[in-house]
């Protein structure tokens, strides 16, 4: 009769392996530190309409799923919003911060963490995976120079998960994973945490982000920089609107300045042009500060030296009445430099560009409008089934989604549409200018801002 | 030397973050986060303070920095380092109170500018993304902007003629990670490389409005080449007009003298002739009286007219001091100035000793073939000025109205002022004989406040009259 041979190693985990892993785990709650654990779920799915051969929208949100096939990343990032809790042990080391142009960062901010294998699977559902995020509560800090009722946290994101050599217990199984851990910085990747609320117990409203991001701190720095900066110059160009100009008349002696008489006072003809030479100078402004009208349409019964600035010309353009016609002063060549959404120079006008070509007309009236106007009789009969208004004064038009504005379009009492104008943002709509407006119902338009590999790509084979 | 620091590569340094804000990037919702923008090298205490002075704040991502790596003299584009440019500017009037700009004329001045020293400023701008599609998402933003080159600008300010720059990009890193990338995944830094040509200023100096509109010295006087006609003896006259362009104009012939030197003292503005008749001036334009309105020939000068400040200054020869009077433009005639002279500057009356005393004016002016001075009203011992003879030696009973006390006849010239005693007339000044005693007189006729002056053979007015192109100047 033999003795079996001794052997610790077996072929399947055995009750060896099943009691030092009790042990290692008892070994875990009495002298390790709880971990919160916010499960990655996944990379976020696309629209169906937004999906792409190599950014795929997927049957399901899985953490098995990849975003983007050609970069090979998950930027949006999806996260259980139940947080799951463990043990852990890592050794705590001492780090300085390093300061970069970004910054201050912890100049050893690597984490090598343990968790018990069999523990954190059973408490995951899954073993833990790069992506998923470490909440340490033991690292709270309470006292960092803000004014938030609660103690800022710290979390770790998890780079690699290995097994640790040092979790392989004599039957030659492991018992721990070794967890590589990075703190995480506010990006795309993490939004979906960093939009928890700071207290769950108590939300106000601020959210991690707002704690822990030096985002806010830093926008309103830059708000500051951009602040001064349109400070020292507000619009491209030179501005000579504080600077006086004279109406000269030129003679063989010299030149004469040009008087006349206002109310028994002589005083200087306006002038016809800037009095100084220079790039982009043309502002929405008349010489001299004197008071102009604007619009788009020139008005009736001017004055000699009047002073009028068309809104209607890209762009605007200031004019002066010489009695007899409307001469050109200037155009409005200075815009602001700043990367604004309403800044219209050439280039970025094709940036800043919200405008829609409208095509598909369903029915179409002309209407006698007068300024103020909220209501607006056609005699387009009712209903009409359209996707989009167009209110058109000249070059100057109002754009409406039927379907966005509620009570836009109304029956009459004798069965035609009637119009009324909506509020947005809180502010009555109100038609702009006297005179005759016509009135477009469309059921198609088209951005005029495309990229240009997309400018009217086929939508389908032909 | 004087301290001085205006900021210049600050300002810049300004600029170029405010050139590379508001970029965004788009997640896959659709939401838009705008990318900060700051100065890359931050000090070590800010640093700290951006993070809640914790270990536990986190960084955004991603972030872009705007740092200086080199600033180098551009020697190619040096220049003539004492040129010095000049501007001049006519400002609106500026009201403190209101704190706002208003419609009428204001302050002038003359703004000169020392040519500035040429500089490449060279930026980098990070580019701190924490994925590859953000990455492109924002550098895409940008590279379509360089085609071939952005536009700076420092200030708006009009004057400042190096404040517009333009900024090339120069060179990108594409990353700052290595490929593949090996146990660390660092933030990826994409580095864009720009250069800028700037400008660096000394200050300018802000003067007093320095168009030329009169010529006050004697820069023309010269003796006349023997040989040349006058003509050919004249210089051009070059000046600034008020427009600031440069124009000219000949001297005038007549200011040649009787040896031919040219004697000008001084052009006024649009060589225009002054009329003044005791308080009122008029211009006058090719020998039209009033041909200029005073509100319309101000206007040409640099400084601001103010109503009773602005200084007229007549200039005569026969008087050593320049005669100074306020001037207003009378509301109601605009070719009119009304001057209120300053007496201490008229030329001083001329005292006349008698047996009753001195005295300095004269009560009247009368030809005395005409009028009777009994008639006058005169009552104590008047002084009168006689434009004509009276009495004869050849006569035998002479003018009733001129008789002395003892019935005997009074004899005197035209030109002679006479004294009535009370018992008998006397000459004070004769106009003959007293003129080496006295030279030049001044009187005046206190009937009608105007001063005159004995001019060798005749009495005419001391300095009312037309004032030719030169000889009368305004001060502001």
């Amino acid at each position: 009769m033999y003795m079996p041979r001794l052997s610790l190693y077996k072929p399947e985990k055995g009750k060896d392996y099943e009691f030092l892993d009790r042990q290692i785990l008892e070994m875990f709650t009495i002298g390790g530190t709880d971990i919160n654990i916010h499960k990655y779920l996944g990379p976020d799915n696309p629209d169906e309409a937004d999906a792409t051969a190599d950014q795929p929208r997927y049957d399901a949100v899985k953490e098995t799923n990849i975003q983007d096939l050609l970069f090979l990343e998950n930027r949006d990032r999806k996260y259980d919003p139940d947080i799951y809790t463990m043990r852990s042990i890592y050794n705590l080391s001492d780090s300085d911060f390093s300061l970069s142009q970004f910054g201050m960062f912890l100049d050893n901010d690597t984490l090598n963490m343990t968790i018990p294998i069999n523990s954190s699977v059973k408490t995951l559902g899954r073993k833990i995976m790069s992506g998923d995020v470490i909440e340490l509560p033991h690292m709270k800090d309470e006292y960092a120079a803000n004014d938030y009722a609660v103690a800022l946290k710290r979390f770790y994101v998890v780079e690699d998960v290995t097994r640790a050599s040092e979790g392989f217990s004599p039957t030659w199984y492991p018992h721990l994973y070794r967890l590589k851990l990075k703190q995480i910085v506010d990006s795309q990747e993490f939004k979906e945490i960093l939009d928890l609320p700071a207290d769950a117990d108590n939300d106000d409203g601020t959210t991690l982000r707002n704690m822990l991001s030096t985002y806010e701190k830093e926008m309103q720095i830059n708000d500051a920089v951009i602040d001064q900066a349109e400070a020292d110059a507000p619009k491209s160009g030179y501005d000579t609107s504080h600077y006086y100009s004279l109406e000269v008349k030129s003679t063989s002696e010299g030149s004469n300045a040009q008087i006349q008489k206002v109310n028994n006072e002589s005083v200087t003809v306006p002038p016809s042009k800037i009095g100084y030479n220079g790039y982009l100078l043309g502002d929405e402004l008349a010489p001299n500060g004197e008071t102009f009208g604007h619009g788009i349409q020139f008005p009736i019964g001017a004055d000699e030296g009047d002073y009028f600035l068309r809104t209607d010309f890209m762009p605007k353009r200031l004019f002066r009445y010489n009695g007899k016609n409307w001469i050109k002063m200037n155009d409005v060549e200075r815009m602001t430099m700043s990367n604004t959404g309403s800044r219209q120079t050439q280039k970025t006008s094709f940036i800043n560009n919200d405008n829609f070509v409208y095509n598909e007309k369903v029915a179409t009236a002309s209407v006698i409008l007068s300024k103020d106007d909220i209501v607006i009789t056609t005699a387009i009969a009712y209903p009409v089934t359209a996707l989009y208004l167009q209110l058109k004064f000249a070059t100057h038009t109002k754009n409406y989604v039927i379907a966005d504005t509620e009570g836009l379009i109304t029956s009459n009492s004798d069965n035609t549409v009637l119009i009324t104008l909506p509020e947005i943002a809180s502010v009555q709509d109100k038609i702009e200018y006297d005179g005759q407006w016509s009135v477009n119902f469309y059921n198609n338009r088209e951005a005029e801002k495309q990229g240009l590999s997309k400018a009217l790509r086929p939508r389908a084979d032909n | 030397m004087d301290h001085f620091y205006d900021g210049q590569v600050r300002r810049y340094l300004t600029q170029l973050v405010r050139m590379f804000s508001g970029f965004q990037y788009s997640d896959s919702k659709n939401q838009k986060v705008t990318v900060p923008v700051m100065y890359g090298d931050i000090t070590r205490q800010v640093g700290s303070i951006l993070r809640d002075n914790s270990e536990n704040k986190i960084p955004s991502a991603p972030r872009m920095g705007v740092y200086v790596s080199g600033l180098e003299m551009d020697r190619t584009r040096t220049s003539d380092s004492s040129y010095v440019n000049k501007v001049n500017i006519r400002e609106r009037a500026y009201d403190a109170d209101g704190e706002e700009y208003l419609n009428t004329e204001g302050k002038n001045y003359t703004v000169e500018r020392l040519m500035p020293t040429p500089y490449n400023l060279t930026i980098n701008v990070d580019i701190w993304t924490t994925n590859t599609d953000q990455k492109l998402q924002v550098v895409e933003q940008i590279l379509m902007l360089f085609n071939p080159s952005l536009e700076i600008q420092t200030t708006d300010n009009y004057l400042d003629w190096t404040s517009l720059s333009v900024v090339n990009l120069d060179n990108v890193a594409w990353s700052s990670r290595s490929i593949p990338t090996g146990t660390e995944s660092e933030i990826d830094v994409a580095t864009m490389t720009f250069s800028t040509p700037i400008y660096i200023s000394p200050p300018a100096k802000v003067k007093r409005l320095g168009v030329v509109t009169d010529i006050i010295t004697k820069v023309f006087e010269e003796t006349p080449v023997v040989g040349l006609d006058g003509d050919s003896n004249l210089r051009t006259n070059i000046f600034i007009a008020p427009s600031g362009e440069v124009a000219r104009t000949k001297t005038d012939k007549r200011w040649q003298d009787s040896l031919g030197q040219l004697n000008i003292n001084a052009t006024a503005y649009q060589n225009a002739e002054l009329l003044v008749i005791n308080n009122s001036a008029k211009l006058v334009k090719r020998g039209v009286v009033g041909g200029w309105k005073w509100t319309e020939y101000l206007k040409g000068f640099p400084s601001t007219f103010e109503s009773g400040i602005t200084a007229i200054r007549l200039t005569r020869g026969d008087w050593a001091y320049d005669i100074i009077g306020r001037i207003a433009i009378n509301p109601t005639d605009d070719t009119e100035a009304i001057i209120d002279w300053d007496e201490d500057t008229l030329p001083t009356d001329t005292i006349i000793p008698s047996s009753l005393g001195e005295r300095n004016k004269i009560d009247f002016i009368i030809d005395p073939k005409k009028s009777n001075p009994q008639d006058l009203g005169l009552s104590g011992n008047p002084r009168i000025l006689l434009l004509g003879d009276i009495g004869d030696t050849r006569n035998v009973d002479g003018a009733d109205a001129w008789k002395n006390s003892d019935n005997t006849d009074f004899i005197a010239s035209a030109n002679d002022i006479v004294e009535w005693d009370g018992s008998n007339w006397n000459i004070v000044f004769d106009a003959d004989n007293d003129v080496s005693i006295y030279g030049t007189i001044y009187t005046t006729n206190l009937n009608t406040g105007i001063q005159y002056k004995f001019d060798q053979s005749e009495w005419i007015l001391s300095w009312e009259g037309q004032y030719p192109n030169g000889t009368w100047t305004l001060e502001y």
